[in-house]
């Protein structure tokens, strides 16, 4: 499925070039053009994309990638932790970077079922060592907030 | 004598205790996250690449590098005592360490293991010093044909390295060039694919796909995945003995068997350590002078395992050096530093920044020293990390992704880029697809398309250049070769025999 919706992606992205580049150099020879490298490169994709959706539905077996194994996640856990991750994102410029990674800690070990107590050393602990580090050590300004 | 006065400037710029201090930081890391369940070299290098913005650009590279060599010395202490390697290339050393230390000998399988990893470091830094230069001489005689061919070379040696994989790795690789296209074209100032957001004007940044890809994405699957369970028991008896430290010379075979294999795969796009190290583990099982069988203990399984895995480093940085093709993810991300300081890797750098090229050098040879010092020191307590719950090593994780993302342009859209690619990253580890072609895609795509568009400039269009030039045409064999090789033999085969 991803496959598919990489391969389509680079399909509509190489139809819509003309609008995405602009201004669009149709007066430009072929190998001059701006378009030409994008375009190519899509075409790989989505080629490649297409060759290994092929090759996976005619294979007994299909090649492992030794990369990343997430074959033991829990997959609703991983989007309650992208969820809690977005609304830290969003909360950091309004509430302030400590309070944010603090309740964000707080919540993220709610969610994998800590114990109480590591969870409260564990947010305590991190966000006050992260926000020294970064804010007062090393200066990071993360904007105007109503908290710190 | 042009490689001693090298090293001997590459020394002298690690005298700056600013450089000193980040090179042994990152050894320190590196030993710590290579015994740390779960968080490999390329999580810490990639969350640790937005800190080395504010460093002198040989500090960070020490600091990346230090990381790198760490974790494969820190990788061998959990392979050996609670047989879980925490790389794909310490598998081997587990096989062979994992016994003896069960049998009473984890000091011994230690001390072998660490001590043929010093060797493989060591030797790797020298052969960096004695190839990168010659290499660069010649690849300065590079044309943008040669340039766009070697490019391609190592576009198709990453893909087959993937092996059954090898059209999602190309697919990869080509999202990787396009991502390297969004943004202002330098040639003609049009805006490419920056959907009207002014924060892509400058392009899709390498460090929040980095982070994203490699920081995020691993910390979301350790946050979501369950603790795993180990045998802990032999963790108390870490430790080293003298004698396992002389034990690796005994057995020089096997150490030149890694050390060649682990030197010349290291330099080849993509195929990596745990290629090297089961191919030096299995060879090295020809002729072995231990008649202990391999699997239930045999020294020289991890005396050629570790020298192979250690050598690799070196191998790894001669391409980054002299042609600015990176040949790993990690190696990718250590680019990345030299592009934020402005920095182009290449044959030039020997000519226009020979402090940086001797700088590293030196910081390769240090690092095993100061990674063996530390190992000495600490490695009681240092086996005592495997007991760390992964779930919160990757709630760190997810805190750094964030704040390394930010900081490096102080910037939200850094950590949407990262989020982004942390998505991408769990969902294409969900769907069996690689990531790292994306990146070593986004980092050569730049230079891939400047020269292409040089020569069909220069040429009118024409393709002629890539088969009148020789070493261009060589290259443009090799890609054939290696892309329709498997065809070529089974048309072979079938000349010699029409029934099959």
């Amino acid at each position: 499925m991803l496959l598919l919706a990489l391969s389509c992606l680079a399909v509509c992205i190489w139809l819509l070039s003309s609008q995405l580049i602009q201004p669009y150099p149709h007066q430009a020879n072929w190998f001059e053009s701006a378009a030409l490298f994008p375009k190519i490169s899509l075409l790989i994709m989505a080629a490649g994309g297409l060759f290994e959706i092929y090759q996976r539905r005619h294979q007994t077996e299909s090649g492992e990638s030794e990369e990343l194994d997430s074959s033991a996640a829990i997959i609703h856990d991983a989007i309650a932790m992208l969820l809690a991750f977005g609304l830290y994102m969003v909360a950091v410029p309004f509430v302030g970077y400590l309070s944010s990674t603090l309740v964000f800690l707080l919540v993220a070990c709610w969610l994998l079922k800590f114990e109480r107590l590591t969870s409260l050393i564990l947010a305590v602990s991190l966000s006050f060592t992260m926000w020294v580090v970064f804010v007062k050590i090393l200066k990071v300004y993360f904007g105007q907030s109503w908290l710190i | 004598m042009e490689f001693i006065d090298a090293l001997t400037g590459g020394f002298s710029s690690l005298g700056s205790l600013p450089i000193a201090i980040a090179l042994v930081i990152g050894a320190a890391l590196g030993i710590v996250v290579g015994v740390l369940p779960g968080v490999g070299p390329g999580v810490t290098i990639a969350v640790l690449l937005p800190f080395t913005y504010g460093m002198a650009p040989l500090g960070g590279i020490s600091l990346l590098l230090g990381v790198y060599c760490g974790a494969f010395y820190g990788g061998a202490v959990t392979s050996i005592l609670i047989r879980t390697p925490g790389e794909a290339s310490s598998i081997m050393t587990m096989f062979d360490g994992y016994p003896l230390a069960r049998q009473g000998q984890a000091q011994r399988a230690l001390s072998l293991a660490f001590m043929s990893a010093f060797v493989g470091g060591i030797a790797s830094a020298l052969l960096l010093g004695l190839v990168a230069r010659p290499m660069a001489s010649f690849a300065a005689k590079f044309g943008a044909a040669e340039n766009v061919m070697a490019i391609l070379l190592a576009a198709v040696c990453v893909g087959k390295a993937y092996r059954r994989q090898f059209p999602a790795a190309m697919m990869m690789m080509g999202l990787g060039f396009f991502l390297a296209t969004v943004g202002i074209d330098p040639n003609s100032n049009e805006q490419r694919y920056t959907f009207g957001i002014p924060g892509m004007l400058s392009g899709i940044p390498l460090v929040p796909v980095a982070v994203g890809l490699f920081g995020m994405a691993q910390a979301l699957v350790m946050v979501s995945s369950p603790v795993p369970q180990f045998d802990a028991s032999l963790i108390q008896t870490a430790g080293l003995s003298w004698r396992g430290f002389l034990e690796p010379f005994r057995y020089p075979k096997a150490m030149l068997k890694g050390l060649f294999l682990g030197s010349a795969i290291g330099v080849l796009p993509a195929v990596g350590a745990a290629l090297s190290t089961s191919l030096a583990y299995f060879w090295a099982q020809q002729g072995a002078k231990d008649p202990t069988p391999f699997g239930q203990g045999n020294p020289e399984g991890i005396v050629a395992a570790e020298c192979a895995n250690n050598s690799n480093s070196g191998g790894a940085m001669i391409t980054v050096l002299t042609l600015g093709i990176p040949g790993d993810a990690i190696t990718a991300i250590i680019m990345g530093v030299f592009v934020v300081h402005g920095i182009v890797p290449g044959p030039s750098l020997f000519t226009d920044r020979p402090e940086i090229i001797n700088g590293v050098l030196a910081s390769l040879l240090v690092i095993n020293f100061v990674i063996l010092g530390l190992l000495i020191l600490t490695v009681k307590p240092l086996a005592r990390l495997a007991y760390v719950n992964p779930r919160i090593l990757g709630l760190v994780i997810l805190v750094l992704s964030f704040v390394g993302s930010y900081s490096a342009a102080n910037s939200m859209y850094y950590v949407i880029i990262t989020a982004i690619f942390g998505v991408l990253g769990l969902v294409c580890a969900r769907a069996n697809i690689p990531t790292i072609p994306l990146i070593l895609g986004m980092v050569m795509g730049d230079t891939l398309e400047a020269s292409l568009r040089q020569l069909l400039g220069r040429s009118d269009g024409s393709l002629e250049p890539f088969i009148t030039r020789p070493v261009s045409l060589a290259m443009l064999i090799a890609i054939f070769l290696i892309l329709f090789w498997p065809l070529l033999m089974a048309l072979t085969k079938r000349l010699k025999n029409p029934n099959v």
